[in-house]
């Protein structure tokens, strides 16, 4: 019983100095460390994303079959969804087949021609960026518009032409330049 | 007769723990209330607007080294060490959002530094934990108004040492240092930092306290209530101690 009770007191006596000891300290480091702080300072960087016609394809395989002096328009959207105001470009990548010397392209915002020339001509070392920014949230809409010259004759049957049509923006701010 | 005795120390004991307990809640209590930020968003800030932080305070001259010769605003009410609002200085946190490459914020914070003596007043911002991104590229601009001194330009993550100030003073004095951080974005930067996010906590210390002297008036509570912290804590724990080691002689023999 003797025993239990001693025990108990060493216990007790361990556990009120454990917390007069972490007491102390705090007070302590209070004393000897002066510090002063602002917290929670929060920085975001933006981004720069661009929707271009929900990722379809403007042109379908098999849609048309190109005959000399044939013009196809086909119509496609870029849409900002960036927090900023963005420079863009369009081109063209992936281009295989023997019609892509042939084909002529034209893209068009409204009446504004954007870009005009052979698909071959239209890659993204060759393009530069339009003229306008578009705006954040906006969605602009184009045309592109196939044409197979009359000059370039009946197309043998294998002949085609495969792309990827491809959007690049840039932000304009702090970019008078549009570099890319 | 001794239970009663034991009753009387154990009651004696627990009246101070309970003492101790509620000054330290009133010592941190008074520390977190009186110092915390305003969560605000920064937006037009400019440079060079703010060096002239003068308020209704009374100002007088201080004394100062070589490396802190610049006018130096005083005022004769302060902590040892506190941020101190202004009408043009708010010490408001950063709350940037859509950073593209080439921008920067300003954000401007007045520390009030009560000294006799030398001392160094550090700064270091202390990034947390996850956002390590963004910490690879922004940079901070650490310069001191009164001067014009740049105390760090470089990686925020790379501010590891603190950027030191030292104040000298022959006399108790109270000195205010205008800090103006500006956090930026070089051009340079790539699309790997497009929507990152950093949260960092921007901290201003002085570890040799020898010198910080109590303000000539007024708000010295927090000195006191330290002080009797401890002469209390040093008092419960030394009369335990004795109080056990005669128990343990009256149960030997």
């Amino acid at each position: 019983m003797k025993n239990k009770n001693a025990a108990k007191k060493v216990t007790s006596g361990i556990i009120a100095i454990f917390v007069l000891a972490i007491c102390l300290f705090a007070t302590t480091i209070a004393l000897v460390w002066e510090a002063v702080s602002v917290k929670d300072n929060l920085f975001i960087t933006g981004r720069v994303k661009l929707n271009l016609n929900d990722g379809k394809p403007v042109i379908q395989e098999n849609e048309y079959l190109f005959e000399p002096g044939m013009r196809v328009a086909k119509d496609f959207f870029l849409e900002n969804l960036s927090g900023c105001p963005v420079y863009y470009r369009l081109y063209f990548s992936d281009i295989g087949g023997g019609l892509a010397d042939e084909l002529e392209i034209t893209v068009l915002n409204g009446d504004t021609v954007l870009y005009s020339g052979k698909i071959t001509e239209l890659t993204k070392d060759k393009v530069a960026a339009a003229d306008d920014a578009i705006e954040a949230g906006e969605r602009r809409e184009f045309s592109i518009l196939f044409h197979y010259p009359k000059e370039s004759g009946n197309p043998p049957a294998e002949k085609h032409v495969t792309f990827t049509l491809c959007a690049e923006g840039v932000q304009t701010i702090n970019n008078p330049d549009k570099l890319f | 007769m001794k239970k009663k005795t034991e009753r009387i120390v154990i009651a004696v004991l627990s009246v101070l723990l309970v003492i101790c307990l509620a000054l330290l809640f009133l010592v941190f209590w008074q520390r977190y209330t009186t110092k915390k930020p305003v969560h605000t968003e920064v937006s037009g800030n400019q440079i060079g607007e703010d060096s002239d932080v003068s308020s209704d305070e009374t100002t007088m001259p201080t004394d100062t080294d070589e490396t802190s010769r610049a006018p130096t605003t005083t005022t004769t009410t302060a902590s040892r060490l506190s941020l101190h609002r202004t009408k043009t200085v708010h010490n408001a946190p950063f709350f940037v959002k859509n950073m593209f490459p080439g921008d920067f914020e300003i954000n401007h914070y007045c520390v009030r530094v009560s000294h006799n003596g030398p001392v160094t007043v550090e700064f270091i911002p202390k990034i947390r934990d996850g956002y390590e991104v963004l910490a690879e590229v922004l940079k901070c601009r650490i310069s001191l108004q009164n001067s014009g001194k740049v105390l760090y330009d470089g990686l925020i993550a790379d501010l590891t040492d603190p950027a030191k100030h030292t104040l000298n003073s022959d006399k108790q004095t109270v000195a205010e240092l205008l800090y103006e951080i500006t956090v930026y974005l070089d051009e340079s930067v790539g699309n790997r930092y497009q929507n990152k996010e950093l949260v960092a906590d921007f901290e201003w210390r002085v570890t040799d306290t020898e010198s910080l002297g109590p303000p000539e008036t007024g708000q010295n509570l927090r000195l006191i209530l330290n002080a009797a912290v401890i002469s209390v804590l040093v008092f419960a724990l030394t009369t335990l101690l004795i109080w056990r080691k005669r128990n343990e002689k009256q149960e030997c023999s």
